[in-house]
């Protein structure tokens, strides 16, 4: 064992450019994999850090919906604690800039629910119009024990006086962006606000069962298990899934490196192998030293990918919650059992990648292996064609079968069977492609097109360099692709919005929508009822059902029906049960115009009759209308859960106005811009880490590619320092590896816009099983051009260092080199 | 008979590891037209050198060679390639053939890479096919083919731009010995019927014989 460890170490160090290049792939990849994993859990630490400062040794919080007063007495058995508390939200005349976000607590309250320290306190009772501030707070806007600030509530200015300085880190009251953070007191709420009932309920409790126990006596009340919540599961996942499908894909870019490196390795090891082997070695032994040194480049890989990764968790950190408080919350980037799995991920990557062409080496005999018998040839292997036919075909059909409860496993397989039946049939692609694109270049570059075609149709490492081509930069085509589209796609549907602010995800009660008409400079309001989760007799739910009025949601919204259906379609939308759907949701559950939808209500399961179905991107194409008065003879809710407001005035003074209108915290008001922008940084922010994770991608997919170069080009040394002395000359050299390279180039792009389109629309019908509307995602004509030009420039610069050092070789040593 | 390569003082060294290796101490040597050369010598002796020289695939430390009253081993590489490709054709112990292209392909690369049309060689195709006997082999591959009949098609890729010498560096080095009769005979004839000036660079006194003149490389001298 000992000198198969020796004989492995000495291969290792004996190129140390390729060891380098194979360690780099590695170490990428396990990089990324390491930060991706540790993404999702650094993610779930911050919410639930976040979560500790919110609400402290709290893990149950109850409030009504809309945070109005709960009028019941609320009494929970078998709890630690139940504290009531009011949380409001008003405004300074400090910094207009900032709300102010107060809780109320009595000392002993507030200190039970957090573990904190006072930095100063004033030694008289915590009652009447005293505050507590947070440290940082203090310092921010220059504010002390002593010093009053005027806060204003429902219109009202009240002084209040800070009685107390909390030391930073302990609780809610540390510094956030736009929100100064405060406690007062319970006399404040009851005195000054004459709010005698809580609207907020902090719990804690061991008992699991409390939860349920809390819903079925408050059925009306939001109750929230604050760490161990299916939406903040739903966050991390809508953040970390694709990321983890785009590392997927280097993953699968590194190993098909490795893959491609081990053949060349093994093949160039094949004198060692038989010279050991005819002086007694085993087939066991050489294979063990062969495993043994991909063992080694899994390890040494692993640990530096450890190290890589950290380094890509904090860009990628920085990334993600660059534009929120977060940043602030201390979280660890090193996790031991990730680590461990990152190293036995790389060992596992390198064998398995490796193992094929290192077992391909026990077949051969000792005379092949010694008499240089095996050559690195590639001719297509029909089996491995059909079965790459087979497999697209079974891609194909298996979405003919399938249905919408399988689809998620029929789309993902589908994706799978098509991306490896791709690869498997690039070789019989390319019996196809070449000819014609040899009659091509033949008559620009003459006989170097004849000849460079040949080569490329038969020399296996150039056949390597397409594959990585077609599948590095048809991974890109489908990132830049997904990130382009959702970009102009929500351009696009802002730019048909007609409203100047909407106030969405609440409940407006019809008081508060009378105020907001009444405020000056309103215009017009449009109060839209909806409900969510709606079941339906197709055994599926809609996530949003609208009532609407589909004239006057038109002057408002989002220019919804106008553009896809008749004037008399839309009229007779209140004329009955009828219900407008999206393509999506028409497409998806196969219910055409003229069927019907029974649709659960009130009073139980109503047939509602399709009438016409819209194009719409809004919530992934999850919504569905019917008319606003069949909603309210059908479903009886109170307030409206969308808002949206016409204004003459200046936008930001009329939201201020109806903020003000709303203590109950901050209402979730956005002026079209806003929401454009939100919308596009939440975009951004995970497109552009997908674009940076597909970068280095393409980045290790070039070290391949660059690779296969040298050593396609290096196993011909001795046939051109041949033809130089034959009088070739150093240009007609260089030109045939350049008109080589171009046909790889060309041959790489097409196949990458092919594969890239296919990938992509299948892509996108996982996405559709997923219930996204794959109307969001589209493919221009600009990325097919710009991979396919990605393909040319990058196979031509790979190929320039390799090809004229070939060419200006010494004649003599190409021709004693072996 | 004219003289056509021309070697005058010719030295060679090599620095190894910052030692100065001489393996060519001063050769003179002239040879004519239709002459048949083998250059016999013990391992080290310098024989391929001084055949790697005289190609112009080596520069020499010291001396002069002409081909043709060409002062040849101060050409640029532009000017020596020229010269290669119109007056010199090498053949070696490996045969250095293209796999995936047939024999014609093989035996019209040089040419089709350098630009030439194949039409302008076609006679000349015809004519080497028929001389080193592959003729109804012309399509097929070199797997296809034996040693010996690769090496034919090395020599006749060789000899597709009608050079006046052919440098051979252990032609038969590769072959069984009924192949390497059989390509000796080749040699012979080429060189026969051609016209060629042949020079070889043989351990084997067989086929060394099949030359009209052997000279004898010894530390760097002819013996």
């Amino acid at each position: 064992m000992n000198s198969i460890l020796k004989v492995t170490v000495k291969n290792l160090l004996s190129k140390k450019g390729r060891s380098f290049m194979l360690l780099i792939s590695i170490v990428l990849s396990a990089g990324l994999v390491y930060a991706s994993l540790n993404i999702s859990l650094l993610t779930r630490d911050i919410f639930t850090n976040s979560f500790t400062k919110e609400y402290g040794e709290t893990n149950i919080v109850m409030h009504k919906d809309d945070f109005s007063i709960i009028d019941d007495d609320i009494v929970i058995d078998d709890v630690d604690y139940v504290i009531g508390t009011n949380n409001f939200v008003g405004y300074t005349t400090l910094d207009s800039n900032y709300t102010v976000n107060m809780q109320s607590f009595n000392l002993e309250e507030f200190e039970t629910v957090y573990d904190i320290t006072f930095l100063q306190k004033d030694n008289s009772l915590f009652t009447g119009n005293k505050i507590l501030i947070g440290e940082e707070n203090s310092t921010t806007h220059n504010i002390t024990i002593g010093d009053s600030i005027t806060l204003s509530i429902l219109g009202n200015d009240y002084d209040l006086v800070v009685y107390g300085i909390v030391a930073e880190g302990d609780s809610y009251l540390d510094y956030t962006s736009n929100q100064i953070d405060i406690v007062v007191t319970k006399d404040f709420i009851t005195d000054a606000l004459e709010v005698t009932n809580f609207n907020l309920y902090l719990i804690k409790t061991d008992n699991s069962n409390t939860v349920s126990a809390i819903e079925t006596a408050y059925p009306e009340l939001t109750v929230l298990d604050i760490y161990n919540q299916e939406v903040l599961i739903e966050n991390v996942q809508s953040l970390t899934v694709p990321l983890m499908l785009t590392v997927a894909s280097v993953v699968l870019v590194s190993a098909f490196i490795i893959f491609s490196t081990y053949k060349i390795i093994v093949i160039e090891r094949l004198a060692f192998i038989g010279t050991i082997r005819s002086i007694g070695a085993s087939k066991r032994k050489t294979t063990t030293s062969l495993l043994l040194e991909s063992v080694l480049y899994g390890l040494i890989g692993g640990i530096f990918g450890i190290f890589m990764g950290i380094g890509f968790l904090q860009i990628m950190f920085n990334v993600l919650f660059s534009s929120t408080d977060f940043t602030s919350i201390e979280v660890a980037y090193f996790n031991p059992l990730y680590g461990l799995f990152t190293v036995i991920l790389a060992i596992l990557l390198t064998v398995l990648s490796s193992i094929i062409p290192i077992i391909k080496t026990t077949k051969y005999s000792i005379k092949e292996v010694m008499f240089s018998e095996i050559k690195n040839n590639s001719k297509l292997s029909i089996p491995k064609a059909i079965i790459g036919l087979v497999l697209i075909i079974i891609s194909i059909l298996l979405q003919v079968v399938s249905t919408h409860e399988i689809d998620v496993l029929t789309s993902l397989t589908s994706v799978l069977f098509v991306s490896i039946g791709f690869i498997f049939i690039i070789p019989l692609l390319l019996i196809i492609l070449s000819p014609i694109l040899e009659k091509i270049l033949y008559l620009i570059f003459g006989n170097n097109a004849v000849v460079a075609m040949k080569n490329i149709r038969f020399d296996k490492t150039l056949l390597n360099n397409i594959v990585l081509l077609t599948v590095g930069l048809g991974v890109i085509f489908v990132i830049n692709n997904f990130s382009g589209s959702v970009a102009s796609v929500v351009v696009d549907a802002y730019a048909t919005a007609q409203f100047d602010l909407i106030i969405d995800n609440t409940t407006i009660d019809d008081d508060m929508l009378v105020q907001i008409e009444n405020i000056d400079d309103i215009d017009t309001v449009l109060a839209v009822k909806q409900l969510t989760n709606v079941q339906t007799d197709k055994g599926f739910e809609l996530m949003y059902l609208k009532g609407v009025n589909v004239n006057t949601y038109d002057e408002f919204g989002w220019d919804t029906f106008g553009d896809y259906l008749s004037q008399e379609t839309m009229d007779s939308l209140d004329e009955g049960n009828n219900v407008i759907l999206t393509n999506f949701i028409s497409k998806k559950y196969d219910i055409p115009v003229g069927d019907y939808i029974g649709i659960s209500t009130d009073s139980g399961i109503v047939p509602f009759k399709v009438i016409g179905t819209v194009s719409n991107v809004l919530y992934n194409g999850n919504i569905t209308f019917i008319a606003d008065n069949i909603f309210d003879e059908n479903f009886e809710i109170e307030g409206y859960q969308e808002v949206f407001i016409h204004t003459s005035g200046d936008i930001a003074t009329t939201k201020n106005a109806i903020k003000e209108l709303y203590p109950y915290g901050v209402l979730p008001i956005e002026s079209l811009q806003q929401m454009l922008q939100t919308n596009q940084d939440g975009n951004q922010m995970i497109f552009s880490l997908m674009r940076g994770v597909s970068l280095i991608a393409m980045f290790i997919g070039s070290i391949g590619i660059i690779n296969n170069f040298l050593v396609s080009f290096i196993s011909r040394k001795q046939l051109v320092a041949n033809l130089r002395s034959l009088g070739l000359s150093t240009i007609s050299t260089i030109k045939l590896f350049l008109v080589e390279a171009l046909g790889v180039g060309l041959i790489g792009g097409i196949l990458s816009v092919i594969f890239g389109v296919i990938y992509f629309t299948y892509l996108s019908l996982v996405l559709e099983s997923l219930n996204i509307t794959s109307e969001v995602f589209t493919y221009s004509f600009k990325e097919m051009a710009f991979v396919f030009g990605s393909s040319i420039v990058l196979s031509l610069i790979a190929s320039i260092s390799p090809a004229i050092k070939l060419a200006k070789q010494n004649i003599v040593k190409g021709i004693k080199y072996e | 008979m004219e003289t056509i390569i021309k070697v005058n003082n010719l030295h060679k060294s090599y620095n190894s590891n910052h030692i100065p290796t001489d393996v060519l101490k001063g050769i003179d040597l002239e040879i004519k037209a239709g002459e048949f050369v083998s250059i016999m010598g013990p391992s080290g002796s310098g024989k391929s050198t001084l055949l790697y020289l005289i190609g112009g695939l080596e520069t020499p430390s010291e001396g002069n060679i002409y081909i043709n009253d060409q002062h040849f081993n101060i050409m640029n590489d532009r000017e020596q390639s020229k010269i290669r490709q119109h007056s010199i054709g090498f053949v070696f112990q490996f045969y250095n053939l293209v796999q995936h292209l047939t024999v014609e392909e093989n035996i019209l690369l040089p040419v089709l890479l350098n630009g030439g049309k194949k039409k302008q060689y076609i006679t000349q195709l015809e004519m080497l096919l028929e001389k080193v006997g592959l003729t109804d082999k012309r399509n097929s591959y070199p797997r296809e083919l034996s040693g010996g009949q690769q090496q034919r098609v090395s020599i006749a890729r060789a000899l597709i731009n009608s050079p006046k010498i052919i440098l051979a560096d252990e032609p038969i080095g590769n072959l069984d010995s009924k192949s390497g009769t059989e390509i000796m005979e080749l040699f012979r004839d080429i060189n026969q019927t051609l016209n060629t000036i042949i020079i070889q660079v043989t351990h084997n006194e067989k086929s060394a014989e099949y030359g009209n003149r052997i000279l004898h490389v010894q530390d760097g001298k002819i013996a």
